[in-house]
């Protein structure tokens, strides 16, 4: 249950050091995409201590932190990163999609269920499922590029 | 979800700071610091004597000479290096209060960082602590004002806010050139050690900042000390005034006593209701309702009866549905009271509110702890309705998860209603209108006023004001209320022949 901001922040940076994982995986494995991989896997970086920041630096002990979010479930965003021995670049660029696409939507959801309450934490969120988004459309112009 | 690393991993005997070194309280009588929420012992803690007292003011007075002819500037620095090392720990710092005081991890969070946004304003003091001027009093005479530290100041601070509250004071004291003491509750040490240890590797010189843990011992030391010059005082009414105030005043100290409150959560018929609910949340129960700008009184305006029907109803059912536990576990929405006896105050409270005739709508006896901690501290959230303003439960400070709803007619009727408190710490109003937001502030006499917002705490640069018996003294803390109480304005007339 994703139902404080804190719950909520942790499972982002989980599902963020996840997703930089999984590109610095898939740059070694993939000398074609190597130098976007790598790219992406810092963008993550950058995300995750954009949220972080956000909620550190203005949470307040007045603040509705513990009573802002409806309850998130975590089940629905779950993201798989396990490359299997064999896998082709174009299905691991499929899985980053996935991947990509599931975390877009965790921040799409967290930014409006904060919206009333939480507004840096609702814009650190929104900013992020923004860039999420452009990072899908850069991973099927790799996946195109690829076949 | 699990529960985050608890930081504190043995358990300690603690001891003082003074003069820049660690030192044994010279008394023997120990107590132990509690986890609320797992009732183990996390540390134990000195009731020093007046003799370790003696000693913190010795070395602060010592200092003291060198200390406010450091620059402005220089001091500052050691703040900015503070501000480092608090940010560096901070996570360990939240973990810390969580552990001591039992308030969910947010709330730990959201009080590290409040304490380190008064280190970050405390750090402009070269331009706070500028002084004024007017050239030409009189022909070829110059006048201007000068703002220079005091001498020794001390700190009692208290059990809810262990690490926010002493940065009220403690940073500003110290930036503006004077040494300090500080008492920690005893209930709750252990931020402040953290603290302490963090200013240690700051390097300040020996004695400008000191730490003497203990009790009453300390504090009736501290009041009639005549070496020092002020005293800051967050707590009760009764000691605030009564003893802080009283005893403080006749020793001729500065004293600032940030006391009691009742405050009132006002809401209109048009009033946004999902945030004002999700608010009142935080405002009544968070840090389960030990703070001094907690709602008390839940004040439905209007005589809509189906509007002051759908208000409780939905307050009634959030507060059912808070999750209480150890707030280190990240869903937990409430903690525990600070100890047991804390919550046997409030469970008297309960039972005295049905004994006087009000409908316990929701009744906080009974509740579920996620976890399975011990439930020795731990007390669900309880909504009276048909409280009237005469009761005890509307009328004392609870300090506790207790919603008592009342209601008024009107705007004005419920104006009067809150005026005619003594205590005046914070009122909140939830609306739609600016008409009635702005008579609200204008009219109502309190210290801190929220518009549509739940806990009116003001940011490190304001004052942290309260009026009436929730205040004794004439400059607050935080801001520049601050600087001001621990300074002095020298005037200097000035013409050359």
């Amino acid at each position: 249950m994703l139902n404080t901001a804190s719950a909520i922040i942790s499972f982002y940076e989980r599902m963020e050091d996840q997703i930089a994982a999984f590109y610095d995986a898939l740059a070694r494995r993939y000398p074609t995409g190597r130098e976007a991989f790598a790219a992406l896997s810092k963008e993550s970086g950058r995300h995750k201590e954009m949220v972080v920041r956000a909620y550190r630096e203005v949470i307040t002990d007045a603040i509705e932190a513990g009573f802002s979010f409806t309850g998130l479930d975590e089940a629905d965003y779950r993201i798989d990163t396990e490359l299997k021995e064999g896998l082709s670049l174009r299905d691991a660029l499929e899985k980053a999609l996935a991947v990509e696409e599931s975390s877009r939507r965790f921040c799409s959801d967290a930014s409006e269920s904060s919206r009333a309450l939480l507004a840096d934490i609702t814009h650190a969120f929104g900013w992020v499922a923004k860039r999420k988004a452009n990072r899908i459309e850069r991973l099927k112009s790799l996946k195109e590029e690829t076949s | 979800m699990s529960v985050l690393e608890e930081p504190i991993k043995e358990v300690r005997t603690l001891r003082n700071y003074i003069n820049g070194e660690w030192v044994e309280s010279s008394s023997d009588v120990i107590v132990d610091v509690v986890n609320p929420a797992t009732m183990k012992v996390l540390a134990k803690v000195p009731r020093s004597s007046a003799d370790d007292v003696g000693a913190a003011v010795e070395a602060a007075r010592e200092a003291f000479p060198r200390w406010r002819r450091t620059s402005p500037l220089a001091r500052s620095r050691y703040l900015f290096r503070l501000k480092d090392l608090l940010e560096e720990e901070f996570e360990a710092i939240s973990r810390i209060g969580t552990m001591e005081h039992g308030k969910t991890i947010d709330e730990s969070r959201g009080e590290t960082r409040r304490g380190i946004e008064n280190v970050e304003v405390a750090a402009g003091v070269p331009s706070l602590m500028m002084g004024y001027n007017l050239e030409d009093v009189a022909t070829g005479i110059d006048e201007y004002v000068i703002m220079q530290p005091l001498g020794v100041f001390a700190c009692v601070a208290p059990f809810n806010f262990p690490f926010m509250v002493p940065l009220w004071f403690l940073p500003y004291a110290v930036a503006t050139g004077n040494t300090y003491i500080l008492k920690p509750s005893s209930e709750v040490p252990l931020s402040m050690t953290k603290l302490f240890e963090l200013l240690d590797e700051v390097g300040l010189p020996p004695g400008v900042v000191n730490m003497v843990h203990g009790g009453r011992e300390v504090v009736d030391a501290v009041l009639r000390h005549p070496g020092i010059e002020g005293v800051s005082f967050v707590g009760s009414t009764p000691v605030g005034r009564d003893v802080i105030y009283k005893v403080g005043s006749a020793h001729g100290k500065r004293v600032q006593a940030q006391c009691g409150a009742k405050n009132f959560f006002v809401v209109m018929p048009d009033a946004v209701l999902d945030p004002t609910v999700a608010s009142a949340m935080t405002s009544f129960f968070g840090n389960t309702g030990q703070r001094c700008l907690s709602g008390a009184n839940l004040l439905v305006v209007g005589e809509d009866d189906g509007f002051y029907r759908d208000v409780v109803d939905r307050m009634i059912d959030a507060s059912r549905n808070i999750r209480i536990g150890y707030g280190l576990d990240e869903t937990v929405q409430m903690g525990p009271l600070r100890a047991p006896e804390k919550k046997q105050r409030v469970l008297g409270y309960v039972e005295k509110g049905v004994e006087e005739g009000a409908r316990l709508a929701l009744d906080g006896r009974k509740f579920d702890i996620v976890g399975g901690y011990p439930d020795d501290c731990f007390l669900g959230a309880s909504v009276f309705e048909d409280v009237t303003t005469d009761m005890a439960i509307a009328q004392d400070e609870i300090f506790g998860p207790v919603m008592s709803v009342l209601r008024a007619r009107d705007l004005d009727e419920a104006i009067d209603v809150i005026n005619a408190y003594s205590f005046a710490n914070s009122s909140m109003i939830f609306t739609s209108s600016g008409g009635a937001a702005r008579q609200f502030q204008y009219e109502v006499e309190c210290g801190n006023i929220g518009v549509n917002i739940g806990i009116a705490a003001p940011m490190a640069f304001f004052p942290f004001s309260g009026m009436k018996d929730s205040f004794f003294g004439s400059l607050h803390g935080q801001g520049r209320d601050a600087i001001n109480f621990f300074t002095e304005r020298k005037v200097v007339i000035q013409r050359w022949f």
